[in-house]
């Protein structure tokens, strides 16, 4: 690399590495030092390293909640998948004046924030919301709907559907369609093709939106705030809670930290799918 | 009957015709090319047959049972696709043992059957491979194993020879003919080629615009073309507007600008009507001497151009000052040069004069 | 599975996807605070409300608007330049830079707000509208990064050859074709850091203080404490204004969101 070169790259990437250092990197090792520091009420930590923050989390409470989360991870994924497959293939299989439109239908509730979908869950499912409305005029008791785990799990499928569509979706759209129709011509129904041409052809689809889907599902903290009641605590509350309100910011350091290393390790697999699959593509 | 019926097929897409009322059969163990350019519904027609596409109306048999309204994995028709969709992800062996597996058959049957497969298209030791380590022709091989295994009734051919180079694709032309006789399957093979249609078939469906123009063996097509249009994609043509000067069962005479040409063959015209001649370019004959021939359709004419193409020689020759024929000669012939501006005499024989109704220019 | 079919659950699961937001949308226009759908009449009572509300127009405008159109701005600038350095001018150590600028992707955006929070109040930074940009900058920049990136990559080399033997010094040239060829990139990044702020909620929650409330967070308390449907009204503003904005991107740029 030419010292000139070299010099253009300094200048071009000086403010952006500046701000991902002073921004990201230093907090974040801020976080890892202090969960390994003591807790105390009145200067919020101190210097003594102790370990005891990280065996705070083998208390059954904590084991549960973490337990929860994963659980909750889990069930999205696989409702995300089974939903999301036939939406991705559809859209895969569109003809271009319909895509736009459909992809837009798709992407934008993604972008607007979730509590907005949130509140209208809340509105779709709440004590005086609209099923329960339509079950009382049928003439039926009203039903809790809300503020459970499966309340959590249908917030998180709906927030995260997108995530699982778009990758699953570039993944079908390399198969091409005559190798579908050459299943059919040899006999394929619909079940067959789907096990034994689709699926194995768009698994790294699959598995990219599997892995974006888990790893944001296990950090989420509105979705359970809003849906999940008292019953359904998963990590991302805890982790508000000790920072905002108990103020036990080691402990929440190490609820971070752990968080942080399973998502991370997801992520970067994600990241490295995605990757094998946009060369299969062709595209960058 | 056995083997394939298409009565009346029509397809439309929005406002165009695609395929109108197109109606062949192929007799079991026929080879029968459905032969026309791009856009001329031959593909179409087949993904009927296949099942990919629904027509609008008309029947399709096979053995006397009709496959409208069944869904394509229920047809028993192998399709061979022109970019041979092999599943990437399965070896040779699991390819062609795709539809085997499907039908639940026991391991030895199928391990027998892809085997046999493979030996047929001459595919032997290449069971493990994936369809990405193979060739072009290997791959398409392997498509039409995958499709024989199952023994269908039917085989449908897409243009399968289109993406392999020339040397290839003769190579494999001869090969599938010969399989196909062998087996004694009924083939629809479609292909914009004519040379390919004209060396494989039993049978050539020639369409232009979602419509027949005619069916014939080879020879009927190439020698008796009945419209103006399956003469001019058939070999090269001297094609020539004119009109009925009179006519017999014996023969027609033509008028062309202030020629006369005989034909020998009778045709369904009435005097005055609006004729197109075909002309041969191979069969035009320059003579030395204008007492060599008998009287009619002996034409004076210059020679404008000479091709020489190795084999043949391809002459331009302005024919009574005003009409421009095209003759092929075989170089080996002609031992005198033939250079632009020589004068000589054009032949034709009456048996070489055809007469073909004019069409309407297309709108 | 027949196409029929296939459709048929293809709409289910768009209504499932949509039913939220579409629901919002129609609560906003009822004139009763019953949440009924259908709406029994329409009215723009909770409109009203919104504009009325003195704090849900300082979270709108003062707060949310202002943060998102600064960390647009700001991550466009910064992202894109560095953009241009990885793609065209580094050449050592790219993979490592590269994966540092995508980095935050990785991270839980919880634990960025977290980690910002007890950072800020580390080093003594009061709560403040900069606080949220630069919080919200760690979410865009990846998106423009990549778009910028992306787009680069996209373009022939041999183009600003062509330029070059026309007379161009090689910065004229990059300047003269490669930058306007980037310029959808950098617009459709722009659009997206936009948005991302305007939406984000997890870091608001932990970076935001009294006086510097997001739209979100205003929503977020007000469903757990005061739920009517004034939320609605400002939901279904937020909602219009991001469709808004995608559509242009979508159209103007035929875009293709990756995730």
């Amino acid at each position: 690399m030419t010292a000139a070169r070299g010099r253009v790259a300094f200048v071009l990437l000086a403010p952006g590495l500046t701000m991902l250092t002073l921004f990201l990197l230093v907090p974040l090792g801020l976080i890892v030092v202090i969960s390994v520091f003591t807790y105390s009420p009145t200067q919020l930590w101190l210097p003594p390293v102790t370990t005891a923050n990280y065996q705070k989390f083998f208390h059954p409470y904590y084991l549960g909640v973490t337990w929860t989360t994963v659980r909750i991870g889990l069930i999205t994924t696989l409702v995300c998948a089974v939903l999301g497959y036939p939406l991705a293939y559809f859209l895969a299989r569109l003809r271009s004046r319909w895509l736009g439109l459909c992809l837009f239908l798709l992407v934008t509730p993604l972008m607007v924030s979730s509590v907005i979908r949130i509140f209208g869950w809340l509105v779709i499912l709440g004590r005086q919301g609209l099923v329960n409305a339509a079950l009382g005029a049928a003439g039926f008791a009203r039903v809790d709907l809300l503020y459970n785990e499966p309340a959590v799990v249908v917030g998180l499928t709906e927030l995260l559907l997108p995530f699982m569509v778009l990758p699953l979706m570039t993944a079908i759209e390399t198969i091409p369609r005559s190798v579908e129709e050459a299943a059919r011509n040899l006999g394929a129904g619909s079940f067959a093709l789907f096990r034994r041409v689709l699926l194995p052809l768009s698994l790294p689809g699959l598995v990219s939106g599997a892995l974006l889907v888990y790893s944001v599902s296990i950090s989420a903290l509105v979705t359970p705030a809003l849906m999940g009641g008292r019953k359904t605590r998963m990590l991302g509350n805890l982790v508000y809670d000790e920072v905002l309100t108990s103020m036990n910011w080691p402990f929440a350091s190490s609820i971070a930290v752990v968080l942080l290393v399973v998502t991370g390790a997801v992520m970067v697999t994600y990241l490295r799918t995605m990757r094998v699959l946009a060369r299969r593509v062709g595209r960058p | 009957m056995r083997g394939l019926e298409v009565r009346d097929l029509t397809r439309c897409y929005s406002d165009a015709v695609v395929v109108g009322r197109v109606s062949f059969t192929a007799a079991e163990g026929e080879f029968v090319s459905l032969l026309g350019p791009s856009g001329c519904g031959k593909t179409t027609t087949l993904r009927c047959i296949a099942g990919f596409e629904t027509a609008d109306a008309g029947d399709i048999r096979v053995d006397g049972q009709s496959l409208v309204g069944l869904p394509p994995h229920r047809r028993d028709v192998g399709l061979v696709f022109q970019n041979y969709a092999l599943f990437p992800h399965l070896t040779v062996f699991e390819n062609v043992a795709f539809g085997l597996r499907l039908r639940r058959r026991p391991a030895a049957e199928i391990a027998r059957r892809v085997d046999e497969a493979l030996r047929l298209v001459d595919l032997v030791g290449l069971d493990a491979r994936h369809p990405s380590q193979l060739s072009g022709g290997q791959q398409q091989r392997v498509a039409l194993a995958r499709c024989l295994a199952l023994e269908p009734r039917l085989l449908l051919l897409d243009e399968p020879l289109s993406n392999l180079d020339l040397k290839l694709r003769l190579q494999m032309r001869t090969e599938i003919r010969k399989l196909q006789r062998r087996l004694g399957k009924t083939a629809i093979y479609v292909t914009h080629d004519q040379g390919e249609a004209l060396a494989l078939s039993d049978q050539i469906v020639v369409m232009s615009r979602g419509r027949v123009e005619q069916i014939g063996t080879p020879r009927e097509i190439y020698e008796t073309p009945r419209t103006r249009f399956v003469a001019d994609f058939i070999g090269a043509s001297n094609l020539l507007a004119g009109s009925v000067a009179s006519a017999s069962s014996d023969g027609v005479v033509v008028r062309v600008g202030n020629l006369s040409l005989t034909s020998s063959h009778g045709a369904d015209v009435a005097s005055g009507q609006a004729i197109t001649v075909l002309i041969r370019p191979e069969r035009v004959r320059l003579v030395l001497r204008a007492d060599d021939r008998p009287g009619s359709n002996l034409l004076a004419g210059r020679v404008v151009d000479v091709v020489y193409l190795g084999e043949d020689l391809q002459v331009s020759v302005e024919v009574e000052g005003r009409l421009a024929l095209t003759v092929n000669l075989k170089a080996s012939d002609t031992d005198k040069e033939l250079a632009p501006g020589a004068a000589v005499t054009v032949w034709i024989a009456p048996s070489d004069v055809r007469v073909l109704p004019a069409e309407r220019e297309a709108s | 599975m027949t196409r029929a079919s296939l459709l048929t659950v293809v709409v289910l699961i768009y209504l499932f996807l949509l039913a939220p937001l579409i629901i919002v949308v129609a609560v906003s226009f009822d004139p009763t605070d019953a949440f009924r759908f259908p709406p029994s009449g329409v009215s723009l009572r909770w409109y009203a409300a919104f504009f009325a509300s003195e704090t849900f127009l300082r979270a709108f405008f003062r707060v949310s608007l202002v943060v998102a159109v600064v960390v647009s701005v700001l991550a466009t600038a910064v992202g894109g330049l560095a953009a241009i350095g990885l793609v065209r001018f580094l050449t050592r150590g790219r993979t490592l830079v590269e994966t540092l600028f995508l980095a935050p992707i990785v991270v839980p955006e919880i634990l960025l707000g977290a980690a910002l929070f007890l950072y800020y109040s580390r080093i003594k930074m009061t709560t403040s509208i900069a606080g949220l940009v630069l919080g919200h900058l760690l979410l865009a920049i990846p998106y423009v990064v990549r778009a910028v990136a992306a787009g680069l990559a996209g373009i022939d080399r041999s183009l600003e050859e062509a330029a070059m033997s026309l007379g161009a010094s090689r910065p004229q040239a990059f300047w003269k074709v490669t930058v306007p060829m980037i310029r959808s990139s950098l617009l459709s990044g722009a659009i997206f850091a936009f948005i991302v702020s305007f939406s984000d909620i997890n870091i608001a929650l932990f970076v935001s203080g009294p006086d510097t409330v997001t739209l979100p967070v205003h929503v977020f308390s007000q469903i757990i404490w005061q739920a009517d449907p004034t939320i609605a009204a400002a939901s279904t503003l937020q909602i219009v204004l991001i469709a808004a904005l995608l559509a242009v991107a979508q159209r103007a740029f035929r875009l293709r969101v990756t995730v």
